[in-house]
């Protein structure tokens, strides 16, 4: 009687351990980024899956970060992957000019002082696998997910007008008024 | 006069020497500490659950219809649940959540009507009852189920549906989210 009371104390405690579950994991180094502006930049985040079903597993931004994000695909994650042998996979940002530039004339002599307050973008990248849909009847298919904080502050680097292209410009237009004028007065 | 120019010469060569020997001058150099902090979590389902919350076939103006793995794991504990792998380091939260209410074409089965339940403890957990369970929520707004699960735990669920009089018949799906979020992090 003891021995079969023990059995199923032991049966009992296997039963979530020897069903097949089904999930992903990610590794992650950064929960904050300084990114500039106009530029695209990835950030690596590690896919593993240490459970016992082959996944599909991709990355996706949510809330702030979602506009900024480029889809990725999905790519295959193998059971039995531990944090370890994680697989690098980018989440990739767009991000767009947001400080204001001052400029004289038609976008040229331009400066950027940079008196702005600091632009963050505050959001997630949630690992994902491709969901399993339900059969008939009435009910839910379902889907997990893990998200990672991520916030991006869009650095701003000032900088003063260059009046360089202007003092070029004037010089050009000085030597060829110089020039039309030479030649003007020596055909005279 | 000869001896004080010597003696100058003497004390300039010192002074020269003492000047540039590295323990007289203020040399400050400078160390940069790095350090990288990786986390890292990998949140699975069980097989019941994965495959979907599924109540079967169920008559209108009936109340409280199981999810029909609500009691059909060991001891009659439930087969749905989140499994936090040990693989891991950072306890997480798990956030609970439908894409729309339960649908089929124009009719619905208000979110109001679907509840759940959540023990951390066991799947047995008495607690799980469908006096205790609390109404489903939209993505929008996630409701936190589980809270500071550690690397190796589960999060036990079960599910009830009451299905309105004069609901009208067929296949109702939507999709329910099982989102995990660092301990604290809002859902």
């Amino acid at each position: 009687m003891k021995r079969y009371a023990v059995i199923a104390l032991i049966v009992l405690f296997l039963v979530p351990l020897a069903q097949a579950d089904i999930g992903i994991g990610i590794k992650w180094n950064t929960e904050w980024r300084a990114l500039n502006e106009n530029s695209r930049q990835c950030i690596t985040y590690g896919l593993y899956n240490p459970f016992d079903t082959d996944v599909l597993g991709y990355l996706r931004a949510t809330k702030e970060l979602q506009p900024l994000a480029e889809a990725e695909d999905s790519k295959p994650v193998s059971a039995g992957t531990s944090s370890d042998n994680s697989i690098p996979t980018e989440m990739c940002f767009n991000i767009p000019k947001v400080y204001k530039e001052d400029c004289l004339l038609l976008g040229m002599l331009c400066e950027k002082k940079c008196e702005e307050p600091k632009k963050t973008y505050d959001g997630e990248v949630m690992a994902s696998y491709e969901s399993v849909s339900t059969g008939g009847g009435v009910g839910s298919s379902t889907g997990t997910s893990f998200a990672v904080p991520l916030k991006i502050e869009v650095t701003c680097e000032p900088y003063d007008r260059d009046f360089t292209p202007a003092y070029v410009l004037t010089v050009v237009i000085i030597g060829v008024l110089l020039i039309y004028l030479l030649r003007k007065k020596v055909k005279k | 006069m000869k001896k004080v120019i010597v003696g100058i010469a003497v004390l300039a060569i010192l002074g020269i020497v003492l000047a540039s020997s590295p323990g007289t001058q203020a040399d400050v150099k400078n160390a940069t500490t790095t350090v990288t902090v990786n986390e890292y979590v990998a949140i699975g389902m069980s097989n019941n659950l994965s495959v979907g919350i599924d109540f079967g076939s169920v008559d209108p103006d009936t109340d409280d219809n199981n999810a029909t793995h609500n009691y059909d794991g060991a001891s009659a504990g439930t087969s749905y649940w989140i499994n936090i792998s040990s693989d891991s380091n950072v306890n997480i939260d798990v956030c609970v959540g439908d894409n729309e209410s339960l649908k089929l074409g124009s009719y619905v089965i208000g979110n109001g009507n679907y509840t759940w339940v959540n023990s951390t403890t066991s799947a047995t957990d008495a607690w799980m009852i469908v006096g205790n369970s609390t109404a489903m929520t939209t993505t929008a707004s996630y409701t936190r189920g589980g809270e500071d699960i550690s690397p190796g735990n589960y999060n036990y669920f079960r599910f009830w549906l009451d299905i309105p009089k004069g609901q009208a018949a067929g296949d109702y799906i939507n999709q329910v989210s099982f989102k995990g979020i660092k301990t604290g992090d809002a859902c």
